[in-house]
């Protein structure tokens, strides 16, 4: 699933940036800009950090860049591999481009890039390495994710619908979303707690119990300080995968056996890779923020009869009275990161 | 805002040998080695040489790969595989992503703790440390395995000859607690830009020199403060236990030194729960004293007798330094020379960094203090 129409045109001065991915980031960025320059002016551009999450920063350019290349032609004028591919290049261009001094990298773990962001930038507030941070993530459709997904036959022809019976795959999505966090409890929405956790288990496959998951998710409520009956919402990881399923639905049951109303919101984005995890905390934002208005999961009623049952809300217009919601992502390696957001009291 | 201090414990680098090979890793099962990317087995590699230096078990740290290129080569492979229309190689695409070597390492020892892996282009350096510094912020009991490495960036891909290297590695144990006499020394982080920037090299050669003193290197406008693990202060002052009052020393640079105090009722001067706060006087003289010792130790001498001549302006916040106080003394040298010098002097709590008490000190260091005691 690409975003379509036309990308905006990156200023001169950062045109060696200039590719599909960074251009995607700038789209995001953008709606943010005037509240990022309000904070640098307000605590100094050098107090202002970038963490920025990817898992295929603009490798597309890479890719034309080379099968032009190797054909005989020329390389794409403009195509710069330092400023466009390199994973770095992600956390430096949000800060040229909001124009930061403050530290910036871009942390990279495939499909939990976009959550773990969210740890490094609590942390650089609370060691005072910065007074306010930009963080979230981008990603964008490349023939190396599409190709590779295929090859572990992980790709859905159709578009799917996660714990559906019979769901056979993801679709590769691409977008981005940006935040701008401070300390205190001046915003409308709180980031409460995170939970990071590894399965040691297999590369690209999940622990089919849900272990590392389960994990993630008790760590994320105990930092936030919640018990599970608090949590209002659940946005799943839930790629459509017939593994990653089955796995969440075992984990969601363990944490939450009394239930909690859930969706994966990837019909709707696809499954954003490295910018998932900050795309479905946005979501999780706008909902909080909006009065609890959960996104709703698509064919809700048609949960795959084999899994432990979750609650899949189905009605758009639902909403929950419990202000603390959890977003999880889970990645290859067995990297999994779930975040707990709260509406602020 | 207090600098967070962990010890560094232990650190290796590895390079190619003569033969180009990349490391065995006979530690690792081969059906799971075969799988390995090139930073995988470096990952591994250096992660088992310093835990194994710490006596720390491979599932025990939480792990941070920074890596400016990250796979690199592997990414190469497949986008040969995509040009020559093959299809591309499951085992390539999962070592595709940047953190494939936390990952495996994961999967080699059953490691379940956060992982992270970080890029920043030329500043990776300080990216990495940063986020140690950030997993161990926010898991302050565990132990964090740092390793920086890169592979050999590949010959065959358009417009990045600048480039090109060959592979290698360096990994950092850092742990949380109080420093033993077998850690390299301590690492601190300060929200506050060091004066220049100095690199991978600096740090390499103060691991190697068996006097180091203070090092503060900068890192996206933090710095690191190394320190070695200094001895004991009854060993830098002339003073015999009990009269040693201060606990240990943190950092000792020429002309700057922190010690810090912890109060408890065994202390000196303790009574009815506390130490009166005029105490703090001979915890900064003592401060000032060490840093003497410790910089003519450096030179090879012995810890010689100094005298206060004066103290100026002492305030403090606190009439009294209650019991479990931890108190961080701080003098900086502000004039003077050889023999006559003045100190700023400063008391703060170590735990949220609040100011209790300063002074400033003049003192009389005489190159012979025999001769002066004799003749006076």
């Amino acid at each position: 699933m690409r975003v379509e129409g036309d990308l905006p045109e990156l200023p001169a001065e950062l045109a060696r940036f200039s590719c599909r991915n960074h251009r995607l980031a700038s789209l995001a960025l953008g709606q943010i800009l005037p509240d990022i320059s309000e904070a640098s002016d307000r605590l100094g551009a050098d107090r202002v950090a970038v963490v920025a999450g990817s898992s295929t920063s603009g490798i597309d350019a890479s890719e034309a860049a080379y099968l032009a290349w190797k054909a005989g032609g020329e390389v794409p004028a403009g195509y710069d591999y330092a400023n466009q591919h390199e994973m770095g290049s992600v956390s430096e261009f949000v800060a040229r481009m909001a124009g930061l001094e403050g530290p910036r990298w871009t942390v990279s773990t495939a499909c939990s890039s976009g959550a773990k962001v969210f740890a490094t930038a609590r942390s650089l507030l609370a060691m005072g390495l910065a007074d306010a941070v930009v963080v979230g993530g981008v990603d964008t459709v490349c023939l190396t994710t599409l190709e590779g997904f295929g090859a572990l036959q992980s790709l859905s022809r159709e578009r799917t619908i996660p714990f559906r019976g019979g769901r056979d795959g993801l679709n590769i999505g691409e977008g981005a979303a940006f935040f701008l966090m401070e300390k205190g409890e001046a915003g409308p929405v709180l980031l409460e707690g995170v939970g990071e956790s590894a399965d040691a288990h297999h590369m690209n496959a999940p622990h089919p119990e849900g272990e590392g998951a389960e994990a993630a998710l008790r760590a994320a409520l105990a930092d936030a300080g919640i018990r599970p009956e608090e949590v209002g919402y659940a946005n799943l990881h839930g790629t459509g995968t017939p593994l990653n399923d089955a796995m969440e639905a075992k984990a969601m049951s363990r944490v939450f056996p009394h239930g909690v109303p859930a969706s994966s919101t990837k019909p709707f984005t696809g499954h954003c890779l490295g910018a998932a995890g900050a795309i479905e905390a946005g979501l999780c934002w706008i909902g909080l923020a909006g009065g609890e208005l959960v996104p709703p999961h698509v064919a809700a009623g048609e949960c795959d009869p084999s899994l432990p049952a979750v609650d899949l809300v189905s009605d758009p217009r639902r909403a929950v009275d419990r202000r603390h919601w959890v977003s999880s992502s889970f990645a290859f390696g067995g990297s999994n990161c779930c975040i707990v957001l709260g509406r602020a009291p | 805002m207090i600098a967070p201090v962990l010890r560094l414990v232990a650190s290796a680098s590895w390079a190619p040998g003569a033969d180009g090979a990349l490391p065995g890793c006979p530690d690792i099962p081969p059906m799971l080695r075969r799988r390995f990317s090139a930073l995988s087995r470096i990952f591994a590699h250096l992660g088992a040489e310093v835990l194994g230096k710490a006596g720390i078990a491979a599932s025990e740290p939480a792990l941070v790969l920074a890596s400016r290129h990250g796979e690199i080569d592997v990414l190469a492979r497949i986008l040969g595989q995509i040009e020559r229309k093959e299809p591309v190689s499951p085992t390539h695409f999962s070592a595709s992503v940047h953190h494939t070597a936390l990952g495996h390492f994961s999967l080699a020892h059953g490691n379940r703790r956060p992982a992270r892996a970080v890029a920043a282009g030329d500043r990776t350096w300080d990216a990495g440390w940063l986020e140690a510094f950030c997993l161990s912020q926010a898991h302050p009991d565990l132990p964090v395995l740092l390793v920086f490495a890169e592979d050999a960036f590949p010959d065959d891909l358009p417009l990045s000859d600048g480039f090109r290297q060959p592979p290698g590695g360096r990994a950092f144990l850092l742990a949380p607690g109080e420093p033993v006499a077998t850690d390299l020394g301590t690492v601190a982080l300060e929200p506050r830009r060091a004066a220049e920037a100095v690199g991978p090299a600096a740090l390499d050669a103060w691991i190697a020199d068996p006097a180091r003193g203070a090092l503060t290197l900068c890192a996206q406008g933090a710095s690191l403060l190394f320190d070695p693990v200094y001895p004991h202060p009854s060993g830098l002052l002339p003073h015999k236990p009990p009269m040693v009052l201060i606990d240990r020393m943190e950092r000792a640079e020429p002309l700057r030194a922190r010690a810090r105090v912890r109060i408890h009722p065994g202390a000196p001067f303790f009574r009815d729960g506390s130490v009166p706060a005029i105490a703090g006087i001979e915890y900064l003289a003592q401060t000032v004293g060490a840093l003497s010792g410790w910089n003519g130790r450096r030179a090879g001498q012995d810890p010689k007798i100094g005298f206060l001549l004066s103290v100026r302006g002492y305030e403090s916040a606190v009439g009294a330094f209650p019991d479990g106080s931890d108190l961080r003394i701080e003098v900086v040298h502000e004039w003077g020379d050889a023999e006559m010098m003045r100190f700023e002097g400063r008391i703060s709590d170590a735990r949220d960094g609040r100011h209790l008490a300063g002074c400033t000190l003049n003192v009389f260091g005489p190159d012979d203090p025999r001769a002066f005691l004799e003749n006076s």
